[in-house]
């Protein structure tokens, strides 16, 4: 219990997320760092571990921790609407990410096999584009000034690739299929293998309704960041090119990265059927 | 210059939709399994048509998009065109050749992406940016949300997303499917977006939307149907039958009140769907070659509404307005589109030389067999909607 209370205390669950957001006013390169790829995934690393470890958990680990997810998952759908710096519609998209990685895990603790497996590749798909969403966040600081949403206008008109980057981050967050995320949904619909009772399945409508809401929301925005008539014309900034090859790269490592990733969390092994 | 770009880019795509029509054919004729990467597409009977269907139009709709988009060079628009509609297409036409419900799922998202992007191509119109907004979150809220549910229960009953034969699928899964396959096709509760998206939609667009892309939730359906061993539960085939009788009273109601253009052929489409759910309802009933009947309905009926729709952007590129009370006495102002537009029409309608005639017999010849008063019933449909909607067209013609 102390465990599970640290590691979610880490990765932002229900009662502990309010410190991921209030992180928000760090520099953007390092809450995409933040959020991409150190701290928020080594709680589901630690998680995952010990799943894989020790010997088969109790079912009653399976209700345990689908409270906290139901509940996350919860706020996060009231939180979307009324978001409008696009760094905090990021920042509760990763609670909401974070939360699809521990319905993964939960139904690791039924079925280690598949479930760790799923969980580790939405783990990395989920890096680069968390990384990409907030390298182009930080671009529109840089070239608008801003981050709130409703000044950013115009992007179609403005910059080709930051307006791809940002199309793809923002769908791709909501499990459209040409992106690797959608392949990490499918795969936790494959991982759920057991429906013993009603409970089981209260995961993995949660996950489909807040990435409904999330998808909802998104469209909202995206009409509003790249289609929508810029009042102010602007001059156009140059962005640093280290900053385009970074987009660039990151927008292909994303499209690209589940192809990877499948050869390396095919190599996991589950030790948990072996007493230790 | 610019203009000899999109020529090329044009008879680029349309040569590439061509020769996978051929692969499609040599495939089919040959009985060749194809195999790209662990992905395994092959063609039967039943994805044929819909093959056929998709290229065709798409074909179409991309020598048609070359004169058409001249009515939007002014506004400066920026979405690249024809490169999202060869896309759009060429996953139509993949679509039936899968053979995974995972890949199905993959190629279905994308193109309903693309058909977003492709619907909202007008984007400084901000009713254009909302219609397409609802239009994207209907089909994403209960299409894909329903249809991915269904894969999984699929998936933990069977143990495979491969198609293979069903021996028995319970009643939550049904009626998923009938949420998420109908959604696309426009079965009744859910078929509110067509009229809705296919007026803002860019001409071509809407042939494709409504020629083949309303189509393949037909075939997600009946392959469903297909893959099943035992018969379908009895509610199943009466309440695709009730369904589809709404649709096509819906339609029937709605053709007089119609003042666009295109919002009077998205009702059509309703009410062809409806036809269409007739044949998939009895084929769950248990008569057999509903299938092939179905195949020649979604050709012959996807050529002629698309043909239809093309011919609608026609009226717009020469009259300025898709407002059937401000177009008249076509036949003396343009005697050519006039011809084809009545051609295409009376095409539609089902009238002897045209092969939807044939279809929409066979239609009630089967229903026949099944319900004597449903089979009078839709014959009677049949005179008065072709009444109904040329009521409507004699004024653009010859007042």
């Amino acid at each position: 219990m102390t465990l599970l209370s640290f590691v979610l205390a880490k990765s932002v669950q229900f009662p502990f997320y309010s410190w991921l957001i209030d992180a928000m006013v760090a520099p953007t390169p390092a809450s995409a760092f933040l959020h991409g790829a150190a701290m928020i995934e080594m709680g589901v690393y630690l998680l995952g571990r010990i799943i894989q470890f020790i010997n088969t958990l109790p079912e009653i680990c399976f209700t345990i921790l689908a409270i906290p997810i139901v509940i996350t998952c919860i706020i996060c759908v009231l939180m979307y609407p009324i978001q409008t710096d696009a760094k905090k519609l990021l920042a509760y998209s990763t609670v909401n990410e974070v939360m699809t990685m521990y319905v993964r895990l939960a139904y690791a603790i039924i079925n280690p096999t598949i479930g760790l497996k799923a969980s580790t590749s939405y783990l990395i798909s989920h890096a680069y584009l968390k990384g990409l969403g907030f390298l182009i966040v930080g671009v529109f600081g840089y070239v608008y000034g801003t981050h709130v949403m409703r000044n950013i206008k115009g992007l179609l008109l403005s910059t080709k690739l930051v307006t791809i980057g940002w199309i793809s981050a923002i769908l791709r967050l909501s499990g459209i299929p040409p992106f690797n995320l959608f392949f990490g949904k499918l795969y936790i619909l494959t991982s759920v293998s057991k429906f013993a009772n009603a409970i089981h399945l209260v995961p993995i409508f949660s996950m489909l309704i807040s990435s409904c809401m999330f998808f909802i929301v998104s469209i909202k925005w995206l009409e509003k960041t790249v289609f929508s008539n810029s009042e102010l014309t602007i001059n156009r900034i140059n962005i640093p090119s280290l900053m385009k090859y970074t987009i660039a790269a990151l927008i292909v490592i994303s499209l690209t990265s589940y192809l990877l990733s499948y050869n390396m969390i095919s190599h996991i092994t589950i030790y948990g059927g072996i007493s230790v | 210059m610019n203009d000899k770009i999109k020529i090329m880019k044009i008879s680029l795509y349309s040569l590439i939709v061509l020769s996978l029509l051929m692969i499609t054919f040599t495939m089919y004729f040959h009985k060749i399994t194809v195999s790209i990467g662990g992905l395994i597409f092959h063609i039967d009977n039943l994805s044929l048509p819909f093959i056929i269907n998709a290229g065709l139009i798409g074909i179409a709709a991309l020598v048609s998009s070359y004169k058409y988009m001249q009515l939007y060079e002014e506004r400066t628009l920026k979405l690249p065109y024809l490169t999202l509609l060869f896309i759009f297409i060429l996953t139509m036409m993949i679509i039936p050749m899968v053979r995974n419900w995972i890949t199905f799922i993959f190629f279905w998202e994308v193109m309903t992406l693309l058909s977003y992007f492709l619907v909202i191509h007008d984007y400084k119109d901000s009713t254009v940016l909302n219609i397409g907004r609802n239009y994207f979150i209907i089909m994403h809220v209960l299409s894909t949300s329903a249809l991915l549910l269904m894969f999984m229960f699929i998936r933990h009953s069977v143990g495979t997303y491969d198609f293979t034969y069903y021996s028995k699928l319970s009643d939550i899964l049904l009626t998923l499917s009938l949420i998420g396959f109908g959604t696309k096709a426009g079965l009744f509760p859910l078929h509110f977006w067509l009229p809705q998206t296919h007026p803002v939609a860019p001409s071509p667009v809407s042939a494709l939307l409504s020629g083949s892309m309303v189509k393949l939730g037909i075939y997600g359906l009946i392959r469903l149907i297909t893959l099943m061993e035992s018969s379908t539960p009895s509610w199943f085939s009466s309440l695709i039958f009730a369904l589809a009788i709404m649709n096509i009273i819906l339609a029937f109601i709605m053709y007089p009140l119609q003042k666009d253009v295109k919002k009077l052929f998205a009702w059509t489409t309703i009410g062809n769907i409806g036809w269409i759910m007739f044949m998939v309802a009895s084929y769950a009933f248990g008569l057999e070659n509903a299938v092939s009947i179905i195949g020649f309905y979604v050709l012959s009926h996807g050529l002629a509404k698309a043909s239809v729709f093309i011919l609608s952007g026609g009226v717009l590129y020469v009259y300025g307005t898709k407002d059937l009370n401000k177009v008249k006495g076509m036949i003396h102002s343009n005697k050519s589109l006039a011809l084809l537009l009545s051609a295409s029409i009376l095409g539609l309608e089902g009238v002897p030389p045209s092969s939807l005639f044939l279809c929409k017999h066979d239609v009630v010849l089967k229903l026949l067999q099944v319900n004597l008063g449903l089979g009078i019933a839709v014959l009677i449909n049949w005179v008065l909607d072709f009444h109904n909607i040329f009521s409507n067209y004699s004024r653009i013609y010859f007042c």
